[in-house]
């Protein structure tokens, strides 16, 4: 039961490859993101938090149809990256960690922006008036304090990272091997009549992978938690 | 030297201010809750952008709203110890103690000095929320002061502690002030602060200065009067500890003019101390008592007679070059025949000066 296939190991390490990419693009972009809307005002800042906001409420498939539109050989974005640098996303691995980044980007940016908007503003003055300039208030300060919401959010965009669907099949379709993660592949199995192996090998490694990652950010959080001296504030 | 002149908004009140406030000693800024002493710091520090106007220390200039000029909380060299203490949560006391200091110019052993002063030696490895509130503050006031400010800015460091916390830590503060010779704004509402700690008093109220001055000058200003919802008098007198002090019991205060005896033991520590003597502590007789009870029997000479409304007189009397208010009834005065320039003896008993 437990020989895995060709697929079946590909589509494994692809969407682990996929959702690491994923994560990597989403982190830096949604930490900036989130400190823009949580600390600065500027005009149109609605405008932002609006199409930070898009994917969470819209149907996968239509972000999937959009990043296809944009990025896709013909597309606005698309055919100029491929003029221009010779990079092709669409029907690529690359283009599911973009399709799976653009999906997770939200709940990322959701949870790095409550830890900030929660966070005691006052210890940033105070650093300030320590002499800090606001790149090394940022960095020493705002950043570790908000490692909890950053945390949050790295999971939960690996998470969706994992178990993206809709986006992807329509943005880089369900091509073995190169787009087609372990949601897709199952997918694939389920709408084969006949042995169902494949499909229940697929879902056991779905459900390990997703209790390794819980696993591991709660034994992240406890670190980060001990770190920012939390663990006694219930006391007092 | 700090001259400021600004206009801030708050939402109650316009916020007009001009003052100069001098660079020695400690300037406390005293005035009910929400008279505007904190805004006056945190407009001083940076923290708050006033609408206009001209601030100035020494040859430095934080915010000139004519010329654009707007100098960032960092780069102003102040030292901002806050009610609330505001600790970094992830670092340790001495990290904490370190921020300030890695960007300061004055690198030198002092860190060493401050630790030992505010008793941080045995908290260095702590992290804040292991610690109490009085250590906690004490932690801040130790950053604040290692990064080596021009000016050390103070809002009520002490309001947010217990009555046992506040004596714990007022000493230090004093202690502070006079080791480091760092100029002090001190924000506060509690009278013991400003006796204890102030050589210069602002009374703010409603965002409008009142008055302001030497201490000693406004200790019986009547806007402090005001402020303080009486009319009471108080002489506030800087005294040298005699080096024979707590021998028997009873410390001797030396000022010029005389000496106080005083029933503490500790003072012998000091080297110098305030004390503060309330008018209607001090009776009045024409001649020397001679079996009494009474510890401190000064001689003295009217100087002014204030006759109140009620049925009291506040008599100035100098002892020396030194000033001190008595209180007693209209119909007392009378009797004595008190008159400016008259010969008295100011009779106080020892329990009634509170040293600082």
């Amino acid at each position: 039961m437990f020989n895995l296939t060709t697929i079946e190991i590909d589509a494994f390490y692809l969407t682990l490859k996929v959702a690491f990419f994923s994560v990597a693009i989403c982190l830096p972009l949604g930490v900036i993101t989130a400190f823009t809307l949580s600390r600065l005002n500027f005009p149109g800042k609605w405008l932002l938090d609006g199409l930070v906001h898009l994917p969470l409420v819209m149907p996968p498939v239509v972000v999937g149809y959009m990043l296809l539109l944009l990025l896709g050989r013909r597309g606005v974005l698309g055919s100029w990256l491929y003029d221009t640098f010779d990079i092709t996303v669409a029907f690529t691995w690359k283009g599911a960690a973009i399709a799976s980044a653009v999906m997770a980007f939200p709940l990322m940016v959701r949870a790095v922006r409550l830890s900030l908007d929660t966070m005691d503003r006052g210890l940033e003055v105070a650093a300030r008036t320590l002499g800090a300039s606001r790149t090394i208030v940022f960095l020493s300060i705002t950043l570790p304090l908000s490692l909890p919401g950053i945390l949050t959010g790295t999971i939960l965009a690996f998470a969706r990272s994992l178990g993206e669907f809709g986006a992807t099949i329509t943005f880089v379709s369900n091509i073995p091997g190169e787009t087609q993660t372990i949601p897709l592949a199952l997918y694939n199995f389920t709408q084969i009549p006949g042995d169902q192996t494949p499909a229940i090998r697929l879902l056991t490694i779905s459900v390990v992978v997703a209790f390794a990652a819980l696993i591991a950010s709660d034994l992240l959080a406890r670190k980060v938690k001990n770190r920012l001296g939390t663990k006694f504030e219930a006391d007092q | 030297m700090i001259s400021a002149e600004f206009v801030v908004e708050r939402d109650d009140f316009l916020m007009d201010i001009k003052l100069e406030i001098p660079s020695t000693g400690a300037t406390v800024l005293f005035g009910p809750s929400g008279s505007g002493k904190t805004t006056f710091i945190n407009v001083l520090s940076g923290i708050i952008k006033p609408m206009s106007g001209l601030i100035k220390v020494g040859n430095a200039t934080f915010f000139d709203s004519e010329n654009k000029i707007n100098l960032p909380i960092e780069k102003r060299g102040i030292g901002y110890v806050f009610q609330d203490g505001r600790l970094f949560p992830h670092m340790s006391v001495e990290e904490n103690l370190d921020f300030g200091r890695k960007r300061s110019n004055d690198k030198t052993s002092r860190k060493k000095e401050i630790i030992e002063l505010l008793g941080l030696g045995q908290l260095l490895q702590r992290k804040p929320s292991t610690l109490s509130g009085g250590e906690r503050q004490r932690t801040a006031i130790g950053r604040a002061i290692l990064s080596g400010p021009s000016f050390l800015f103070m809002d009520e460091p002490l309001a947010a502690l217990d009555f046992a916390r506040k004596q714990e830590i007022l000493p230090y503060i004093a202690t502070l002030k006079k080791n480091l010779k760092i100029p002090i704004i001190y924000v506060s509402h509690q009278m013991e602060e400003v006796v204890r700690l102030a050589d210069h008093l602002v009374l703010l109220e409603n965002g409008k200065i009142l008055d302001h001055g030497q201490i000693f000058d406004i200790i019986n200003s009547p806007s402090l009067g005001i402020l303080l919802g009486k009319d009471d008098k108080t002489s506030l007198i800087n005294c040298h500890v005699d080096k024979e002090s707590g021998k028997d019991g009873l410390s001797k205060l030396v000022f010029p003019g005389g000496y106080f005896l005083v029933n503490q033991k500790n003072l012998a520590s000091l080297e110098n101390v305030r004390i503060e003597l309330k008018a209607q502590d001090v009776a009045l007789a024409l001649e020397k008592p001679v079996a009494t009870s009474i510890a401190n029997i000064l001689g003295a000479s009217v100087a002014k007679i204030e006759t109140s409304k009620d049925t009291h007189c506040d008599v100035l009397l100098s002892v020396g070059n030194v000033s001190i208010w008595a209180r007693i009834t209209q119909q007392s005065a009378s009797k004595l025949g008190l008159k400016i320039g008259s010969h008295v003896f100011a009779l106080i008993k020892s329990a009634a000066i509170r040293p600082f």
